[in-house]
């Protein structure tokens, strides 16, 4: 009879109230899971969470509650959840939105089995969809707080059923655990806690989730978010500045988020000694704004669009100065469609085959639309190289300027907008004005003019991050500014070269993406910060090559050569690094997870088992052999004394460490249960235990019963009755 | 006064106590145990309930008890038609002093035997509860003590249904021990077939302990030692009752007080002053079966006595042993 066998046990009543309890923690904990989601659902969730709670703590509530409520919310359900459909552009935001009002009414109303089983499968309705549109480190979290709470919810629900068999609860009744309290409840689950029970149950869900993850392992691998329709259900904003278009102070606003833009781990870190120039978008077309992707260059990427899983870089063969090894790039959701390049690259890898568009001339390469989920490509034969060769500009350039355009074509690449800046003719008059103060009238090659420009720019103006603009008619907000003392920040310096540069009849283009980031002090890899965000430009050398021009103060003036001395990278150790550590393994185990890796740790895993067996064997072989020698050798009184002497010493010193184990454990024992233990009381029961098994019955069984159960001022001697207790035993053995 | 329990008053009550089991062995044959624990209830100043078929010997044992005791015994046999004031006694009016006198009923003795008591009507059976729980009779709102020590043994028939009135529940917790005594070993009954006795008239008992050696034996039980965790034990067992779902109700706490008396008096009549879970396990029959009742109806008291008392075994074999 099980109720026999734990004495200690909850009844009925506090069996549902710990169901109330672990029902609501499941609730809160999927409502938890759409703060991942970019959805307009917060204020439902925090709403439903503090209701939630309040019946949580006070479990009579839903009970005084009129039946007319409990009759009209689900019609008031459905409405609520048409008005939605009604107004909302989305299918997917509105069913989750009528999850979270479902599981809301399950978690508040008093439920049945039908019912719990309800709310599980709500949220866990709420948890998959959360989980395959963020697949982030902390949905992995709530999955196992989730598991964690379904399993106790599961459990104790059978427990229920089966202890509620036959007897017929009066209404009354059926509530009455509703008044228990807390405070009488905590008592109760800390007697009825059994160390036992908690360590069967970490065993429990240590091996469901062991298990889950060796099923993960083996199970064929589809990439999560493209395998399902649900992605294509919400509308996404934007969360940084990096889009088609950059607006002066896109830049700056970034600058202020200190949020986790992208990781970029490697295989191997020794050759960066550089801060990367993390390249994203190339702004072509000058605006009085600010600069933008221009529309032929769009239409350039559109028509290079391919569904491809590879793209290839430089052309094979060529020897570059290679460093990092593989480059794999976890990007965060909505940082931008463009991806992230460090410089040149051999091969460039995803996931799964995806539509790409390319630009080789200026080599961007975008996806289709910005990813929902977290995107990761990876780059081999990487060269952090700040040129950019394209000998095909000077001829593109030389057709255009012959043959323009039409100008119904914008979609056709026009490479006279890397010359066009700020027109009419009071723009043109101080930018010719400035161009000669920087070149002294010579025309100068572009490196030099360049340099030129730099030191120009950065002797007039110092950098900060808020920037006045002087008033004026006539001129653009950025000849106004060059014309100024004003400071400003990095989108003015680069886009004030930018201009400069065109105005003096190089071609020069303004780039922006991340400059820098923190190497991380346990894993190998950047962590690159939207404070990161950088702008800076790349002006055409007239020949073959476009190369990085950095006027903002602190940046290298003007680079056409890799970096090869270089600095230490600084390394982030801090805890927040570990923390942030782990979410890259999470990437790189978990989310960039494709079947050639998965292959390729089951082949780790087979070759280490193979591996440490073979080893062992052979270290078992190599030991049995050394035996075999050792006894092999000639015997003497001598060496069988040592032998023997070092045998009795390994022998002491096992037999001490069993004793201090022995000590240790009834410490803490009688630490644990003071009023319970007596070191007396418990060798006399020891030894009453054994004497039992032998049917020993002398007069030294009554005197270890005194030892046990009587009271201590009438004790024995207690050393000299375990002596007679081991005596008597001995007497039985002979 | 000391907690502790002498050394000498323990060996003399032992004696007193193998005196008293020698005396009563000479009528009651091959019943030990039964004997024991009726010396036990005796002890630990509790009433004994005796049930079981009839001619099994049930007022031999009470009126052997009482014999052996230098007390007063008295015997009321109930009947439906007996009356409340039969057993504590009334206040007549007396002529020569113009007042009313209390004339004690039966009860005022040490050793009361209530013979089939479920005979007589729940009124009087009531009138019994305040004399087994306070050693009082009050008439006309005057109390009278009845005598010290003072132990009321009922016997009781389960089969018999017909024409009886099932003790109620709280008078049931007012017994400290219910016993059954059974049929005895063929080689004992032999023996009884043998004697030449017929009537109680006959059995002649001397006298073997005192009235003061009694309050003695009793105030020592009282001082044997339990230890904290046989305590717990008896805590886990009286805990588990009330959980078990055959039972309808669990022990109460005046079940789980009883049942740590008698283990006391147990203790000290095996002569020990202290109590080990042995004592425990052998009194939780006695003392705890009648004190439950099952949730499911039985066809008769001797099945729901057997589940009740299997129930108990499982549930003293599952409870762990403080070791």
């Amino acid at each position: 009879m099980s109720t026999a066998a734990k004495p200690r046990q909850l009844n009925l009543d506090e069996l549902l109230l710990l169901k109330w309890l672990l029902g609501g923690a499941l609730a809160l904990v999927s409502l938890w899971t759409v703060f991942f989601l970019d959805i307009e659902a917060l204020g439902l969730v925090g709403v439903a969470g503090a209701v939630i709670i309040a019946v949580l703590v006070w479990p009579q509530l839903p009970g005084r509650l009129p039946p007319l409520i409990w009759k009209l919310s689900v019609p008031a359900i459905v409405i609520a959840m048409a008005a939605d459909l009604y107004f909302s552009p989305d299918t997917l935001p509105v069913l989750i939105r009528l999850a979270i009002l479902l599981v809301l009414y399950r978690a508040v109303a008093y439920r049945r089995k039908r019912e719990d089983l309800q709310l599980l499968v709500l949220g866990l309705f709420l948890i998959v969809v959360a989980g395959v549109l963020t697949v982030s480190l902390g949905f992995a979290f709530l999955l196992l707080l989730f598991t964690a709470c379904a399993l106790g919810f599961l459990f104790i629900i059978n427990l229920i059923e089966a202890s509620g068999t036959g007897a017929v609860r009066t209404a009354e009744a059926e509530t009455a655990w509703t008044r228990l309290g807390w405070r009488n409840f905590i008592g109760r689950l800390r007697a009825v806690a059994d160390w036992r029970l908690l360590v069967f149950a970490s065993v429990l869900f240590t091996t469901v989730v062991v298990m889950s993850g060796l099923l993960f392992l083996v199970i064929p691998r589809f990439e999560v978010a493209s395998g399902f329709f649900l992605d294509r259900y919400i509308t996404r904003k934007s969360r940084s500045g990096f889009s088609d278009t950059v607006k002066f102070g896109d830049v700056t606003e970034l600058l202020r988020d200190d949020g986790v833009a992208m990781r970029v781990d490697f295989t191997d870190a020794s050759g960066i000694r550089e801060e990367p120039y993390w390249r994203l978008v190339v702004l072509d077309e000058y605006a009085p704004g600010g600069f933008k992707v221009s529309a032929g260059l769009k239409g350039e990427l559109l028509r290079g669009q391919r569904i491809m899983q590879q793209l290839r870089g430089r052309p094979i063969g060529r020897k570059v100065n290679e460093v990092g090894g593989v480059w794999t790039f976890y990007v965060e959701p909505g940082v931008s469609r463009f991806l992230p390049l460090p410089g040149s690259y051999g091969l460039l890898r995803l996931r799964d085959p995806v539509p790409l568009q390319t630009s080789p001339g200026n080599r961007l390469v975008a996806l289709r639309t910005e990813s929902m989920t977290m995107s990761a490509f990876q780059l081999d034969e990487v060269e952090l190289t700040p040129t950019l060769t394209d000998a095909r500009f000077p001829q593109l350039l030389r057709q255009a300027q012959s043959d323009p355009p039409r100008i119904d074509d914008a979609f056709r690449y026009d490479p006279r907008l890397t010359l066009r800046g700020p027109e009419g003719p009071a723009n043109e008059a101080v930018l010719r004005r400035i161009v000669s103060e920087v070149t002294g009238g010579a025309t100068l090659p572009a490196e030099e003019f360049s340099r030129r420009a730099t030191a120009w720019l950065r002797a007039r103006h110092a950098y900060a991050l808020s920037v006045k603009i002087p008033k004026g008619e006539g001129t653009d907000d950025i000849v106004r500014w060059l014309d100024s003392n004003e400071p400003g920040f990095c989108e003015y310096f680069a886009a004030g070269f930018t201009v400069l540069a065109r105005a003096a009849g190089h071609p020069a283009r303004m780039v922006v993406g991340f400059h820098g980031g923190v190497l991380n002090g346990f894993e190998n890899y950047f962590m690159v910060k939207n404070s990161n965000a950088h702008a800076w430009a790349e002006i055409y050398d007239g020949k073959a090559a476009w190369f990085r021009a950095d006027p903002t103060p602190g940046g290298a003036a003007v680079t056409t050569q890799n970096n090869v001395g270089g600095v230490q990278q600084e390394q982030d150790s801090s805890w927040s690094a570990r923390v942030d550590s782990l979410r890259v393994l999470w990437y790189r185990r978990i989310v960039n997870f494709d079947s050639r890796q998965q292959v390729q740790m089951i082949e780790q895993m087979k070759t280490f088992t193979t591996d440490s067996g073979s080893a062992m064997k052979a270290q078992l072989e190599e030991i049995s052999k050394r035996l075999k020698a050792w006894l092999a050798q000639p015997w003497n009184a001598a060496r069988l004394g040592r032998s023997l002497g070092l045998g009795a010493g390994v022998a002491a010193l096992g037999w001490l460490l069993w004793r201090l184990t022995g000590q240790g454990w009834s410490r803490w024992r009688q630490w644990r249960r003071p009023a319970e233990y007596d070191p007396v009381r418990r060798t006399a029961g020891v030894w009453l235990g054994r004497l039992r098994q032998r049917e020993i019955r002398s007069e030294v069984v009554a005197e270890l019963q005194r030892l046990r159960y009587g009271r201590r001022e009438t004790w024995p001697e207690p050393r000299a009755v375990f002596r007679r207790a081991r005596m008597a035993r001995r007497g039985v053995k002979r | 006064m000391s907690d502790f329990a002498p050394a000498a008053e323990i060996t003399a009550t032992r004696d007193a106590l193998l005196r008293l089991k020698a005396n009563m062995r000479q009528t009651i044959k091959g019943k030990d145990d039964v004997i024991e624990q009726s010396l036990v209830c005796l002890l630990a100043a509790g009433h004994l309930l005796i049930e079981d078929l009839p001619g099994v010997g049930k007022t031999t044992l009470a009126y052997c008890l009482a014999r052996s005791m230098d007390c007063t015994f008295s015997r009321i046999q109930f009947t439906s038609d007996l009356l409340p004031t039969d057993v504590t006694g009334v206040s007549i009016y007396d002529e020569t002093l113009k007042e009313f006198v209390f004339k004690s009923g039966p009860v005022f003795a040490n050793v009361v035997l209530a013979d089939e008591i479920n005979r007589a009507t729940p009124k009087t059976q009531s009138a019994l509860l305040e004399v087994m729980d306070r050693a009082k009779v009050t008439v006309d709102g005057e109390a009278h003590t009845v005598g010290a020590p003072f132990m009321v043994i009922a016997t009781q028939n389960p089969v018999d249904y017909e024409g009886t009135f099932p003790l109620p529940e709280s008078q049931m917790d007012r017994f400290l021990m219910r016993l059954a005594m059974g049929y005895p070993q063929p080689g004992d009954e032999m023996e009884i077939l043998r004697s030449p006795r017929l009537g109680y008239d006959s059995i002649a008992l001397n006298p073997v302990v005192t009235r003061s050696d009694i309050h003695k034996m009793q105030a020592l039980a009282g001082k044997v030692f339990v230890e904290d965790s046989v305590l717990d034990y008896i805590l886990k067992i009286i805990t588990a009752t009330r959980t078990e779902v055959e039972f309808k109700a669990g022990v109460s706490v005046r079940g789980g007080l009883a049942l740590r008396v008698a283990a006391q008096a147990r203790a000290l009549v095996h002569g020990r002053d202290f109590v080990v879970p042995e004592d425990v396990q052998e009194m939780a029959g006695p003392v705890l079966a009648h004190r439950l009742s099952l949730a499911r109806q039985t066809s008769d008291a001797l099945e729901e006595r057997r589940t009740v008392l299997a129930a108990l075994r499982r549930i003293i074999n599952a409870v762990p042993v403080p070791e």
